[in-house]
């Protein structure tokens, strides 16, 4: 009995917060601004390197598990973030990876480059044949089972071409679910674009200083620039489902008023084609009620956090976002505003 | 007349697989026939297999030579060749078509001993790459037995320890203290299970394990080892892959032929044995515990084909076969304090039915387990550790 009430707490917290990411990823999602911007250019022979390189990396590393010829793309100091990995850890992970899905078929539906940065959307596709091995734990057991990792990632290149650091918003909770580890969510599936639109564009600049105009609304909580940089058809994907402009205002609001600190700090942006790529930090404090469900508020629990996001802007031909996709890493989310689950005691 | 035996038996092989089979399980008889023909033959024809030598158990084992060695033909069952010679040994996958597998026994010579010092035997059986220098072994197997074809046609190398001596291997980038008996399998290209059979074995700066576990380690794609899991018990599928070798009785016997008579211990007497009609040297051993090799030297056997019922055997002490020696003893599952896991000076012992792991520091999970109680448990109760791929925090 004691087991399974406390199961029915887990599964009822874990939904309502679950509920709380989706409100958060709406947030995110829900901005940018038409502003003009820079005529088109010829293609820069260095971004399309810088491309090409990763491009290149990603073939070999997944499809081949060759993570030796990291060695010749990457600085010996690169560093992964938010993990702080080193190359090592990176090149162990890749291959327990490739070791547990044998047939893991990576590819790129976007990738823009803006001088010496590189964004792109990875995603990999394999079956679970093979037990999954962490450094010092007990492998998890293969499932079998086909699964689908979704990552974006910004890539710095230093000034030998060489990638020198990266950000990644692989989502770990998203993760756990597909390996069997934890229950899903109960969100509906949505079917995610596998190619995506890229369409020459003269808003370039405009797009980007549209995209940083937008973060500096968010800071301010200021909904009316908010607004102005979403087309009211717009959507916004995220690694639990698809929301339109409305709801994701809703959904923002409601995180506003849960965590009146909240605050938005842009690490990098760039612009490519109809696209841009934003890598940005926020932070904040949960210290009121989360009441997306009147009756069953969440309550605060005093706790800060501190995320990294990236998120992947289409913008139209007059300025304004057509669709967006964000990642972070939701486990680090909830696990970092303390939404647990208590200790039943004697359990 | 041995070597009439072996084509004979060989011949019997052949025999058996030609008329090929079209159902699996019909196809699982044939395999089954084929391993245990090789290793019978293996196990007559390797018996004098001297230390530092590879022994020729079954044709389809091919040697690359070093140093502009142009070698010979490695072609008879029970033909030895100095490893010393070889760079490289590669053997074929069982083949149900022409009744072939690779299998070769294997007397590993501490370097520069004398008189030649064996540091630890093996088996290469079914598709197997081993590289080999004067210190180290890199092995690479198949990395999926081919289940539509052959149930039982393993592909794997097995080490063993000499008895009551503990073997200090250097197998694919890693040091091993060997401490009984363990099969090296690739599950993948990527992905190498360490299986303990007997005794234990000690990574040395990683994990532990004792018979009835399994480690996992993360190779690149030459084989070398990145890093390893912490112990696991034997999956249901590795126990039927040793049960099946088991049962085809060649696996222990090439062994009781190859390793160093144990000595005996203080702690037991000698018992003597009639030899009753229809028994073997091999049954004897088994029966006792004890190898061949020491019933023959304790009994100044000159002959081990000879013996016949009504004869008194003196059997010396063996060594039991269950008795478990850790050189180091493991520390408990302390985890991880850098992220990569691989030398890092922790260990990690599993027994038989363990189920829980720890979380490498540096990931997202260790960061928040203390906090996170809700999927601590979850992980818990599920007997899974908790992973992190490309996430995390930094350790603190």
């Amino acid at each position: 009995m004691i087991g399974s009430k406390m199961e029915m707490m887990f599964l009822m917290r874990r939904k309502i917060a679950l509920s709380l990411v989706s409100v958060f990823t709406c947030l995110l999602a829900a901005w940018s601004a038409p502003v003009p911007s820079l005529a088109q250019g010829e293609v820069d022979p260095v971004e399309f390197r810088h491309k090409e390189i990763v491009r290149t990396v990603v073939d070999a590393i997944y499809t081949q598990g060759n993570v030796g010829v990291m060695d010749g793309f990457y600085t010996p100091t690169f560093t992964r973030h938010p993990s702080n990995s080193d190359l090592l850890t990176v090149k162990v992970s890749i291959l327990a990876l490739k070791a547990a899905i044998p047939d893991l078929r990576p590819s790129i539906p976007l990738i823009i480059a803006d001088g010496n940065l590189v964004a792109f959307r990875l995603r990999l596709d394999g079956t679970l044949v093979n037990e999954l091995v962490f450094p010092n734990s007990v492998p998890i057991p293969a499932t079998n089972q086909p699964i689908t990792l979704l990552t974006n990632i910004v890539m710095r290149f230093d000034e030998n071409n060489l990638i020198a650091e990266e950000w990644d918003g692989f989502d770990n909770l998203g993760f756990l679910v597909q390996i069997g580890a934890i229950p899903p969510p109960q969100t509906e599936p949505v079917e995610l674009p596998l190619v995506f639109n890229i369409q020459p564009s003269p808003r370039e600049q405009q797009n980007k200083e549209a995209t940083l105009a937008y973060y500096d609304g968010l800071s301010r909580n200021d909904f009316g620039v908010i607004d102005a940089y979403l087309r009211p058809d717009m959507s916004a994907y995220s690694v639990f489902g698809k929301m339109d402009r409305t709801a994701q205002n809703n959904d923002l609001s409601f995180l506003r008023n849960a965590m009146p600190d909240l605050s938005y700090t842009v690490d990098q942006v760039l612009a490519e084609a109809n696209w841009t790529a934003v890598m940005y930090h926020v932070r904040g404090s949960f210290t009121q009620p989360y009441a997306a469900s009147p009756d069953q508020p969440i309550q605060p629990t005093n706790q800060p956090f501190d995320l990294l996001v990236v998120t992947l802007y289409q913008f139209d031909e007059q300025g304004q976002v057509v669709e967006s996709y964000e990642l972070f890493d939701s486990f680090s989310f909830l696990s970092q505003l303390g939404l647990n689950v208590p200790r039943v005691p004697g359990s | 007349m041995r070597a009439l035996i072996i084509l004979t038996v060989m011949a019997l092989v052949v025999m058996v697989a030609a008329p090929l089979p079209t159902s699996a399980e019909a196809n699982d008889t044939v395999c089954a026939t084929v391993l245990q023909t090789a290793l019978v033959v293996l196990e007559s024809a390797c018996t004098d297999l001297q230390p530092g030598n590879v022994c020729l158990g079954f044709p389809g084992v091919q040697p690359s030579f070093i140093n502009g060695d142009t070698g010979s033909p490695f072609d008879q069952a029970g033909q030895q060749l100095a490893l010393s010679r070889i760079g490289m040994l590669r053997s074929e996958a069982l083949n149900v078509t022409n009744g072939r597998v690779g299998l070769a026994a294997l007397s590993f010579a501490v370097p520069n001993s004398a008189p030649p010092t064996v540091a630890a035997t093996g088996l290469m059986i079914g598709e197997v790459e081993l590289q080999l220098t004067s210190y180290s072994i890199n092995v690479r197997t198949a990395f999926k037995d081919s289940p539509d074809q052959c149930q039982q046609a393993p592909a794997m190398v097995i080490l063993r320890s000499p008895d009551n001596a503990e073997a200090s291997l250097y197998v694919n980038g890693a040091m091993l203290l060997l401490n009984g008996m363990i099969a090296i399998h690739f599950q993948s290209a990527n992905s190498a299970s360490f299986i303990v059979q007997q005794g234990s074995v000690q990574i040395v700066g990683g994990p532990a394990a004792q018979a009835g576990s399994t480690l996992v380690a993360i190779t690149d794609n030459t084989g070398t080892i990145m890093t390893w899991s912490a112990a696991r018990p034997m999956s249901e599928k590795e126990v039927q892959l040793l049960s099946a070798l088991q049962s085809l009785t060649g696996t222990y016997k090439a062994f009781a032929v190859m390793t160093t008579p144990a000595p005996a211990t203080t702690n037991c007497s000698p018992v003597t044995h009639v030899v009753a009609h229809g028994e073997t040297l091999y049954r004897i051993a088994q029966h006792y515990n004890t190898t061949m090799q020491a019933i023959i030297d304790a009994n100044n056997i000159s002959n081990p084909d000879a013996i016949y019922a009504g004869q008194a055997l003196n059997i010396p002490c063996g060594t039991p076969t269950d008795t478990v020696k850790v050189s180091n003893p493991p520390a408990s599952n302390t985890g991880n304090s850098g992220g990569s896991g691989a030398n890092d000076g922790t260990t990690t012992t599993a027994q038989p039915g363990d189920s829980t792991g720890t979380i490498p520091c540096g990931d997202l999970t260790t960061a928040v387990a203390g906090s996170f109680n809700g999927i601590a448990e979850n992980f818990s109760d599920s007997g899974l550790p908790m992973p992190s791929i490309g996430g995390g925090l930094p350790c603190q």
